[in-house]
């Protein structure tokens, strides 16, 4: 009876506990000094990815292999080339779509 | 001893996430395309002709939608007589940092449509996956019968914290996709755990006791590898996902648009005319029930034919849990054959 009494006042207490801890983060996460440090925290790990990228990029183009950057510049082309081939496919469906109907409407003397 | 038996549910239920990592509904893949995997569910008996297209969210791995036999809900939808398409935006790799939502919405999405063989399909969107599937209903209202979004985001006006975190005053964007390329997975992830930091302090604490039952066990190892197995997000997305939607809340507001070499189109949320069904939940902190709400107030569908459920509890759990067949995939299905 006693262990049991005890149980509930240690999960009320634990309970009363998690709540203040709660309201207390809650808080803390909407403070601007909060804020400025995951923007400070942010920005540190940019500027040690592009440190790394940089490197990485010298002794790639010290051995003339091609960077993340050269194949990024391939990729955008290669898109803007199936850009221009799909334009070219709808127009040319338009035209075949419309090509028999003109046959039809004159036929050959 | 009872220690021992918890652990081995729990070694069981991380097993279990190992062999289900592709989903755990047979399927096969409709259409295949970078990173994006359109997959195909197919009933036994098909109790509709339109093929349902799912979309799933582009920052999340798409097992969630099926996640295990008993608590699937693609699986429950197939089993309802369903054919169904789920649009997977798979992980992308730094080559795909250009994936815009033009590629989504005016790319991908009609190839998904045409591998349904149908002129006209019905839309189902998970979170951003409905914020998706709203701005293609938008945009090719012919193309869509019925449109279900589930804990989808369409006004961004008021998103709490998430709101506050990616002001421009302490979000820096723009630095980050330019060095990372893309969004890194873990670190979109840590947005949302940061959220409620004495939840995930105290989830294990309070789940350890229910771990004598094995399928809790199995549907919280599950549940668990995929929030922890999330996926980059391509970095032109993810900027015009906080510039134009957190930051700017163009959707809601009609100022979107989507741009394609010469040609611009607005997306005027008004221009859906069909039956449109919204699914919140009460304590979403990633959705706040006004954000999805909202899409019934901004689209011209009769109010006879808009449906809003409500489901108990957070982002995931009430759409893919135990007690989610009743509160949500069976009304979702019937909304969807009736």
């Amino acid at each position: 009876m006693i262990e049991g009494a005890w149980k509930q006042a240690a999960e009320a207490w634990q309970k009363e506990w998690e709540q203040q801890a709660a309201r207390w983060w809650d808080a803390t996460l909407r403070e601007p000094l909060t804020l400025e440090g995951m923007r400070k925290a942010l920005e540190g790990v940019c500027a040690a990815k592009e440190r790394s990228d940089q490197a990485l990029e010298q002794l790639w183009a010290l051995y003339r292999l091609p960077t993340a950057t050269d194949v990024e510049r391939l990729h955008e082309r290669l898109g803007d080339l199936e850009d221009g081939l799909a334009r070219l496919q709808a127009t040319v469906e338009a035209l075949a779509e419309r090509l028999p109907a003109k046959a039809k409407a004159e036929p050959k003397a | 001893m009872k220690t021992l038996t918890r652990l081995k549910h729990v070694g069981q239920g991380l097993a279990r996430a190992v062999e289900l990592v592709d989903g755990a509904t047979p399927h096969t893949v409709a259409w295949r395309s970078g990173p994006v995997t359109v997959r195909r569910y197919a009933p036994e008996t098909r109790a509709t002709d339109v093929p349902l297209v799912f979309v799933m969210p582009f920052i999340n791995r798409f097992r969630v939608v099926d996640l295990e036999p008993g608590t699937s809900l693609v699986g429950r939808l197939v089993a309802r007589g369903l054919e169904v398409f789920v649009v997977d935006w798979g992980a992308p790799r730094r080559i795909d940092a250009g994936i815009d939502f033009e590629d989504h919405v005016l790319r991908y999405l009609p190839r998904a449509l045409a591998a349904t063989g149908a002129a006209q399909v019905d839309m189902l969107g998970l979170c951003l996956g409905g914020t998706l599937s709203t701005i293609f209903a938008a945009t090719h209202p012919e193309r869509v019968r019925r449109l279900a979004t589930l804990v989808a985001p369409v006004s961004f006006a008021d998103m709490d914290l998430l709101g506050l975190w990616t002001d421009p005053r302490w979000f820096p964007v723009e630095r980050l996709t330019a060095a990372f390329g893309n969004m890194p997975g873990p670190l979109v992830n840590q947005g949302f755990l940061w959220q409620k930091p004495m939840t995930q302090l105290t989830k294990l604490q309070k789940a350890w006791p229910r771990f004598d039952d094995p399928a809790f066990a199995e549907f919280f190892c599950l549940l668990e590898s995929w929030t922890s197995d999330g996926v980059d997000v391509p970095g032109a997305a993810y900027r015009r996902l906080i510039n134009d939607l957190y930051r700017g809340d163009r959707l809601a507001k009609g100022e979107l648009v989507l741009r394609r070499g010469d040609r611009a189109l607005k997306v005027d949320l008004g221009a859906i005319r069909c039956p449109v069904f919204v699914a919140s939940a009460t304590d979403d902190l990633i959705c706040p029930p006004p954000a999805a709400t909202a899409l019934l107030d901004l689209v011209s569908t009769p109010a006879a034919q808009k449906t809003h459920v409500s489901v108990k509890g957070g982002h995931i759990a009430p759409l893919v849990g135990p007690k989610a067949r009743a509160s949500l995939q069976d009304p979702l299905a019937d909304y969807l054959l009736s």
